[in-house]
């Protein structure tokens, strides 16, 4: 593992580790204007063949708010304490209910099972139309957990009990 | 993507204020959502500290937030466990403001911001709206909203 030393760098996550960072969250957060207001939903979401962003939902307020404005923005981010970069990936796409029994067809295949409460019985699919992704290289001397305090070099991350555990590999 | 049962679902419960900030207290990394007229939000991870109710950030000018300053944006924290199957999220709303100078000097604020550059100016973002939402394992009542 490399020790970086020094100040911190962003690099630009091409588009096929964007795709795999896509791919390998579980959840990611909806964005979109509600009353004039930017709202965060987060979701369990699944990519389907074509590289979209397909979620469920009920009916309700994110439902409502995409009939009316449809272009939204999706992220998903991480921190990776091995390599000691955060990243995040933004897409902007149309966002679109799934109203057609065959394309609903294939989405169920997909088996995104809703993780919450609600029959979530429908499926929204987000086309990207832009997908752009970022990571911010940390100096080894500073915690990436805790950027506000400043941690031994080499020291190991600590752990931090009083949060409810980050566990990102789904059994 | 794991199947779980029906009646295994999880109930989406609000949070009150209280609770929110203690949540947020606990934080370090957020997402800060700008609204721009006509367009997708914008959406970028930023470190913060609370001061009293407020969120602090710092930024540089360039930045893509910068440039939506003095519209409407939200910042939101949340965090899931898979293995409890417990998470919450919180969503903060307002309108973020770039403090001068003479309030920066004033605030003893530990911010260590991430990215490379200056990132010397420091943002507030005083709460208008202060909601959040716990999700646990037992069957209930659908939530309205559109979490997860």
């Amino acid at each position: 593992m490399d020790v970086i030393e020094g100040a911190s760098w962003v690099e630009f996550i091409p588009q096929v580790g964007c795709e795999r960072h896509l791919r390998q969250e579980i959840v990611g957060r909806v964005a979109m204007i509600v009353d004039g207001h930017p709202e965060i939903f987060p979701v369990n979401h699944a990519l389907d063949d074509d590289g979209a962003i397909v979620f469920r939902t009920d009916r309700g307020t994110l439902l409502d708010a995409l009939v009316q404005n449809a272009t939204v923005a999706f992220e998903v981010d991480g921190i990776d304490e091995q390599q000691h970069l955060g990243w995040s990936v933004l897409v902007v796409g149309q966002a679109k209910w799934v109203e057609t029994v065959d394309d609903l067809a294939a989405l169920r295949r997909l088996s995104l099972e809703p993780w919450a409460v609600g029959e979530k019985a429908n499926f929204v699919r987000i086309t990207p139309s832009k997908i752009t992704g970022r990571q911010i290289q940390v100096p080894r001397e500073r915690d990436v957990r805790s950027p506000t305090v400043e941690a031994d070099s080499h020291a190991p991350l600590r752990n931090q009990p009083h949060r409810l555990d980050e566990n990102r590999t789904e059994p | 993507m794991r199947t779980i049962q029906q009646d295994d679902r999880a109930v989406l419960g609000a949070l009150d204020r209280e609770e929110c900030l203690v949540l947020l207290r606990w934080e370090c990394v957020g997402r800060l959502a700008a609204a721009r007229a006509g367009f997708a939000p914008v959406v970028v991870p930023v470190n913060f500290v609370l001061d009293g109710e407020a969120i602090l950030f710092r930024t540089d000018i360039g930045d893509t937030a910068l440039r939506l300053f003095e519209n409407p944006a939200s910042f939101q924290v949340d965090r899931f466990d898979w293995y409890r199957r417990i998470g919450w999220s919180v969503l903060v709303q307002g309108t973020p403001r770039l403090l001068t100078d003479g309030e920066s000097e004033g605030l003893a604020v530990d911010l260590v911001p991430w990215a490379p550059g200056d990132r010397g100016l420091l943002v507030r973002l005083e709460p208008e709206e202060i909601s959040g939402r716990r999700i646990e394992l037992r069957p209930g009542s659908v939530d309205r909203r559109g979490y997860l």
